[in-house]
């Protein structure tokens, strides 16, 4: 079997002691700023994105793709001590797992969520595994038109997928996809959107972006509500789910990492919704539903299995297409990027070892976080102890230092400092940023395929309908967008991200 | 398919939006949108601008130590006591030791005319 000796491929690649100690380090780091409320893995990914310059390729992804699902790892023990969302995808877990944990079953929470978790990567891990290859092959065949349609097909889906007002949400996008032509124009060599001044030629880095609108924006935020923080820790014990706990919690983790599998795959805020969904829909065919939000052990391990799943699978896109499902997969293209890299299909066939060994790395680093997450508990526990009043000057110097870094001018600072306010002006009108990144890294691939297209065709946009698959992915954008007029749907959509 | 063809279809889809979000807000009650922190916008944001003010111009360390403790003012629990004090220092040395020292951020820990102006014994 070929995907045998691919995955030996891998085995062999993330098994160095270089290998291991960078997945090790990002799976660690990813499990502190999970834990740390109002840190999380896209502003801390951006800031590391300089660091990584010295590493070798495969290193410094094994290290960032730690961060990000370490971080859904991590965002759940924040969840259940203290009622706080480490992450976002942890929102639902907070419901049963803090309730278990007021009733002195923290350790059987945490427990199942790690399990819930592991078994999800596992799982998602063999997926990437079976379907990238195939979807790499197929994606080789793409033209410059099915790439176009593609890309209009993934925004349209961040767009169904992003919470809030659906017309907030294209605005973000497009807005986004604006940003992203500001600079020079690659072909013609005419400044766009730039007002003569010279440091925007190269247009705006996608660092500075969203350290700023995630980063700086975000600490605000967290200042305003700071006053409402409360610490609740208990003392940890028993950690180890009853008989009773495992036969409950089995058939959540499948459904959660079915669920999170085919949602993180789409882009916009796959993993989130995957463990919204996950939670509505053990709350539905469960037979005592009452229990829900009182302490139901399947309200964690559903939710948690299905953030991993969703976090591992939105990797498919990104190194199959050299699409990102979400702003950290966008940085993990700024990675290979500065590594020397291009992204997209050709990633399987002239990098093999890099590509088989972060897949292989990433079920190891899975491996390490359940084993390292339920001993260093108590460390963890003492990390959420921590003062945001401490925490939050040091993040801005990290940011602003990160930043200054990307191309050693103050022009980058000042213009991180400018979206840190927009962010913040953003978050208060309840406008989802998540679109708005995807859109910016999107824009110019989108308008480059485009034009290419239009070359080809001569001009010609019907070219975008007569090619087969370029027209069945604008014909789903099409579907998807009437969907969300439809208000049968959008009550639904709404109700999935209020559940609980 | 010049420069300005995909930005010009982009904007056109903007405006048109932007028009109808405005109409639909005329026509319902939103929620109200809570009180704007200006304190913890101005300090916050103007650490971040007082940091890149002076990371040329004063260097790496007295840079650090403005964007710490304006920021840290937005904060209604932050005291600056020795604690504060303590974590500020650790931060310096593990930003001077990781950034400029490790990764070779080309910046000077303190500028030169402000060396010049320190006294001899303190051996900077």
């Amino acid at each position: 079997m070929d995907i045998f000796a691919n995955l030996w491929l891998g085995l062999e690649t993330a098994f160095g002691l270089e290998p291991l100690f960078y997945c090790f380090a990002g799976v660690l780091l990813g499990t502190a700023i999970g834990v740390l409320p109002g840190l999380g893995p896209t502003a801390t990914i951006a800031m590391l994105l300089p660091v990584t310059l010295g590493l070798p390729p495969a290193s410094a992804l094994i290290m960032l793709a730690g961060i990000f699902y370490g971080a859904q790892y991590g965002g759940s023990t924040t969840a259940i001590l203290i009622n706080l969302p480490g992450e976002a995808t942890s929102a639902v877990t907070a419901l049963d797992g803090y309730a278990m944990a007021r009733q002195g079953k923290a350790g059987r929470a945490l427990a199942t969520a790690a399990i819930g978790s592991f078994i999800a990567g596992t799982l998602s891990t063999l997926l990437i595994a079976f379907f990238a290859p195939p979807l790499a092959e197929m994606a080789l065949s793409f033209g410059a038109a099915e790439y176009f349609s593609l890309m209009v097909l993934g925004l349209i889906a961040s767009i169904v997928l992003a919470h809030g007002s659906f017309l907030h949400a294209l605005g973000m996008v497009l807005l986004g996809l604006l940003l992203g032509m500001l600079g020079t124009d690659v072909n013609s060599g005419i400044s766009r959107y730039t007002f003569d001044l010279p440091e925007l030629a190269d247009g705006i880095g996608f660092v500075t972006l969203a350290i700023g609108l995630f980063g700086i924006g975000e600490i605000i935020v967290n200042l305003e509500r700071e006053s409402t923080r409360e610490v609740l820790l208990k003392t940890v014990t028993g950690l180890y789910p009853t008989r009773d706990d495992w036969r409950r919690i089995v058939g959540p983790i499948l459904r959660g990492t079915a669920l999170g599998s085919v949602l993180g795959i789409l882009p916009g805020g796959g993993a989130i919704l995957a463990s919204f969904g996950a939670y509505a829909l053990e709350k539905k065919i469960s037979k005592d539903p009452s229990q829900f939000g009182k302490g139901a052990i399947e309200g964690v391990a559903a939710p948690e299995a299905a953030n991993n799943a969703g976090a591992q699978t939105s990797f498919i896109p990104m190194l199959t297409l050299g699409i990102p499902a979400n702003p950290v997969m966008a940085l993990m293209i700024g990675a290979m990027i500065i590594q020397g890299i291009q992204p997209g299909p050709t990633v399987l066939t002239e990098q093999p070892t890099l590509f088989w060994g972060l897949i292989v790395s990433m079920w190891i680093g899975n491996l390490m976080l359940l084993i390292l997450n339920l001993p260093l508990i108590g460390f963890w526990v003492r990390l959420i102890s921590i003062p945001y009043h401490f925490l939050y000057p040091a993040i801005l110097v990290f940011s602003s230092i990160g930043v200054f870094s990307l191309n050693n001018t103050t022009f980058d600072v000042y213009l991180a400092a400018l979206f840190g306010l927009i962010g913040y002006v953003f978050r208060k009108l309840d406008l989802e940023v998540a679109p708005l990144l995807l859109a910016f890294i999107l824009g110019p691939m989108m308008e480059q395929s485009l034009r290419r297209a239009l070359l080809v065709s001569q001009g010609d946009p019907t070219v975008l309908v007569t090619r087969p698959v370029s027209a069945i992915m604008l014909g789903l954008a099409a579907l998807l967008l009437g969907l969300v007029l439809m208000p049968v749907f959008n009550k639904s959509r709404e109700i999935a991200f209020r559940e609980g | 398919m010049g420069p300005g063809y995909f930005p010009s279809i982009i904007s056109c889809l903007l405006i048109f939006f932007g028009v109808i979000a405005i109409f639909r807000s005329l026509m319902s009650d939103g929620t109200v949108i809570s009180a704007f922190a200006w304190w913890a916008v101005m300090l916050v944001i103007g650490s971040v601008v007082a940091f890149a003010l002076l990371i040329n111009t004063t260097g790496l360390i007295a840079a650090i130590s403005v964007l710490v403790l304006l920021s840290a003012a937005a904060s209604e629990k932050f005291r600056f006591e020795w604690k504060a004090t303590v974590g500020l220092v650790g931060l310096i040395a593990f930003c001077s030791l990781v950034f400029v020292k490790g990764l070779g951020v080309p910046i000077h820990l303190i500028a030169p005319w402000l060396k010049a102006l320190l006294p001899a014994w303190l051996g900077v």
